[in-house]
C-alpha cells in the first residue's frame, strides 16, 4: 500500500485513454505525454498501457511495501526520504517506509510515476484514466490522504534509459507544428498565427491550454454549430487568443477552429511549462504522418540498460553511482550538491 | 447528383463526414443511419478509435500509424455511395423516452422570471414544454448531455447574462431555441425551469448514457 501525503498539482491515474465513448459525451482522456508515460512502464517491466500516476509535481507519498518504481518526464531529480536524490528516467527500489517526493518540474511540466506490477484499481468505462471535467471518474483523482493498494511486483531489475530521444524530440525549443483545416487555411490566418509569439498562460488544465499573444481577432461574430474537436484542436474564440484543446476537452466545440497540433507534437506541447514562449509552423498531413512514424521508431529503439546503484560515502558525502552491466558508469549524483556532476562516460 | 456528403480531415487522426450546413431532422436522420452502418462495418478494425455523430457531421478518430487519411477516405466514400442507393427516409418512429420533470419553485428557479418576461403563465410554459416531441440530435459537452431540437419558439429565452457557478444535476433548462438537461452539477447559463430525478449517466450501465442520439424525448410533468 502507498499513502499519499501531498497530492501535488493535477495528479491522477492515466492510461492510454478511453475509446469508443465519445457518442455518450465522454472524451478520450489519457496521458498527455504518451512517450514519457510508456517509458515509465518499460522501466518497471509493466505492460506499456498499465496506468501510471500523472502529476504536474509536488506529489509526496510513503510506500508501505518494497517496490520498484520509475519516474519519467522532464530530465530532473527526485528525492527519497528527504535526502537521497535520483535522476528521472530510471527505475529505483524503495523499501517499506520510504517517502518519495516528486518536485515541481523546472524544465518541463509533467511527470509519470509507474510501480512495477501496477496499482490495484478498477476500470471505469474501460479505462483507468481520470477525466477532469466530469465526476464519473473521481476514483482516479489523487488526493492527499489516499491509500492505494499495489499489485505484486513484476520484476526486480533496475533500468536506466538514454535521454537523447527526449532531449531531441520533446524538450526542445523548436516551433510547434500545426496542420491547418482545409476550410480555414488562408495566407492571412497563416501569417497572423505563425508571425505571432505566444505565451503558455496559467490557464493550463487537462482540458486545454490558453495561449496569450497579439490577439488574432478575425472571427468576431461566432455562431457556430457545435462540431468536431480532438486533442490538439486550435480554437480561435472572439477575443483572438487561441485555445489548444487537450485530452479532457469536450467531445464537440462551438468556437472557430483553424487547425490541429498533430499527435507527434502533443507530448512536446504538454511539457511546455507555464510562461514559456512558443511559435508555430505549418506541416502537411502527409509529412506529419512520416514524422510520427520516425519518432515512434526512434522511441522504440531507445536503449534501456540494466544497472545497479552504488552509494559511496566520500568525506561524509553521499555519492550515488549508476553502474551498467558492462561496468561503464551512466551517471554520478552528488547528494550534497543536489546535482548530477557528470554522466554517460565510459 | 450533387454529392450529399463531404469528407475532410481535422488534423492527423480525425476524419469528418459532413452532411449539409444546417441542422435539420431529415439530415440528422440519415446521419444516424450512416453512423449505424459505419459502426457495424468499421468499429471492429484496430485503426478505428471512435465514431460519433454531431448535428450535421460524423466524426471518426483513427490511429494514423495504422491507416492514412486517403485510404480511410476512399473506403468510406465507397460505403456511402452504396448506402445512398438503398437509403429511404425512414418514418422516424424510433423509441421515445419519457423524462419526468418537477417544474418550478426550487426545482425550476427561473420559471417565474421567464413567465413574467414572456407574459405567459407558468402553467402554459409547462404545457408548451411538455407538448413537443424533442429530437436528440447529439450527446456532447459533458457525459450524457443531450442537444435537443424542437423547442417551441414561444418559450425560447436568452441565456442568463451571468452564468450560475453551479447548476444541480438533473436540471432542465432553456437557452435560446435549445432545451436540455444537465446530467451532472456544473456551471451553467441556461434558464432552469425544472428538475428530473432520472439519472442521465451511470457508469455501471451499458450503455452508460440514458439518452441516445437519433432518438426522441418527451418531458412529462410530475
Amino acid at each position: 500500500m502507498i499513502k499519499v501525503i501531498n497530492s501535488g498539482i493535477l495528479s491522477s491515474f492515466q492510461d492510454k485513454g478511453r475509446y469508443g465513448q465519445k457518442k455518450f459525451g465522454v472524451s478520450k482522456s489519457g496521458s498527455l505525454d504518451s512517450f514519457s508515460f510508456e517509458l515509465a512502464n518499460r522501466l518497471t517491466g509493466n505492460d506499456i498501457d498499465e496506468p501510471c500516476i500523472e502529476t504536474l509535481g509536488g506529489l509526496s507519498c510513503v510506500f508501505y511495501i518494497e517496490s520498484i518504481v520509475s519516474i519519467t518526464g522532464p530530465i530532473e531529480f527526485f528525492s527519497v526520504n528527504n535526502s537521497f536524490i535520483y535522476k528521472t528516467n530510471s527505475s529505483i527500489k524503495l523499501k517499506s517506509g520510504d517517502k518519495l517526493d516528486i518536485p515541481i518540474p523546472q524544465k518541463g511540466n509533467i511527470f509519470y510515476l509507474s510501480v512495477s506490477g501496477g496499482f490495484k484499481i478498477d476500470k471505469i468505462l474501460d479505462s483507468y484514466s481520470y477525466h477532469q471535467p466530469s465526476n464519473i471518474t473521481n476514483n482516479f483523482k489523487i488526493s492527499s490522504g489516499d491509500e492505494i493498494e499495489l499489485n505484486p511486483t513484476k520484476q526486480q531489475n533496475l533500468f536506466v534509459s538514454e535521454t537523447s530521444f527526449f532531449e531531441k524530440r520533446i524538450f526542445n525549443n523548436e516551433k510547434i507544428k500545426i496542420i491547418y483545416n482545409e476550410e480555414s487555411r488562408s495566407d492571412k490566418i497563416k501569417n497572423l498565427f505563425e508571425n505571432n509569439e505566444f505565451t503558455i498562460s496559467d490557464q493550463f488544465s487537462r482540458q486545454g491550454i490558453r495561449l496569450i499573444g497579439k490577439p488574432i481577432s478575425i472571427f468576431k461574430d461566432q455562431n457556430e454549430i457545435s462540431s468536431e474537436v480532438s486533442p490538439g484542436t486550435v480554437q480561435l474564440p472572439p477575443d483572438g487568443q487561441p485555445i489548444i484543446l487537450l485530452n479532457d476537452s469536450q467531445t464537440t466545440g462551438g468556437y472557430k477552429k483553424i487547425g490541429v497540433i498533430p499527435r507527434f507534437e502533443l507530448s512536446k506541447l504538454s511539457q511546455k511549462p507555464i510562461s514559456s514562449r512558443i511559435k508555430f509552423s505549418e506541416i502537411s498531413l502527409s509529412d506529419s504522418i512520416s514524422e510520427f512514424r520516425e519518432m515512434r521508431t526512434e522511441f522504440d529503439n531507445i536503449n534501456i540498460y540494466n544497472y545497479i546503484n552504488r552509494v559511496l560515502e566520500i568525506n561524509g558525502r553521499l555519492i550515488s553511482v549508476q553502474i551498467l552491466e558492462n561496468n561503464s558508469i551512466m551517471s554520478i549524483s552528488d547528494n550534497e550538491q543536489f546535482d548530477i556532476i557528470e554522466e554517460n562516460f565510459e | 447528383m450533387k454529392n450529399f456528403f463531404v469528407i475532410n480531415f481535422h488534423g492527423d487522426s480525425t476524419l469528418v463526414i459532413k452532411l449539409g450546413e444546417e441542422i435539420d431532422i431529415k439530415t440528422n436522420q440519415m446521419l444516424h443511419e450512416i453512423v449505424h452502418l459505419l459502426e457495424i462495418d468499421l468499429k471492429s478494425n484496430d485503426y478505428i478509435e471512435d465514431i460519433y455523430p454531431t448535428f450535421n457531421s460524423i466524426i471518426i478518430d483513427y490511429d494514423n500509424l495504422l491507416i492514412d487519411f486517403e485510404n480511410l477516405k476512399s473506403l468510406i466514400n465507397k460505403k456511402l455511395l452504396t448506402f445512398i442507393k438503398k437509403y429511404k427516409t425512414d418514418s422516424d418512429e424510433k423509441k421515445i423516452i419519457e423524462v419526468p420533470v418537477k417544474y418550478g419553485s426550487e426545482n425550476g428557479p427561473d420559471l417565474s422570471m421567464m413567465s413574467d418576461k414572456l407574459k405567459i403563465s407558468e402553467e402554459k410554459i409547462i404545457e408548451i414544454h411538455t407538448s413537443s416531441l424533442y429530437r436528440i440530435f447529439m450527446i456532447g459537452f459533458m457525459p450524457g448531455f443531450p442537444y435537443l431540437g424542437g423547442l417551441s419558439k414561444k418559450i425560447s429565452f436568452p441565456r442568463l447574462s451571468t452564468p450560475r457557478i453551479s447548476v444541480p444535476a438533473g436540471s432542465v433548462g432553456i437557452a435560446g431555441i435549445q432545451t436540455g438537461i444537465y446530467p451532472f452539477a456544473s456551471p451553467g447559463g441556461w434558464n432552469i425551469i425544472g428538475k428530473t430525478e432520472k439519472k442521465l449517466f451511470d457508469i455501471n450501465l451499458n450503455p452508460p448514457a440514458l439518452l441516445e442520439a437519433g432518438t426522441n424525448l418527451r418531458f412529462v410533468k410530475i
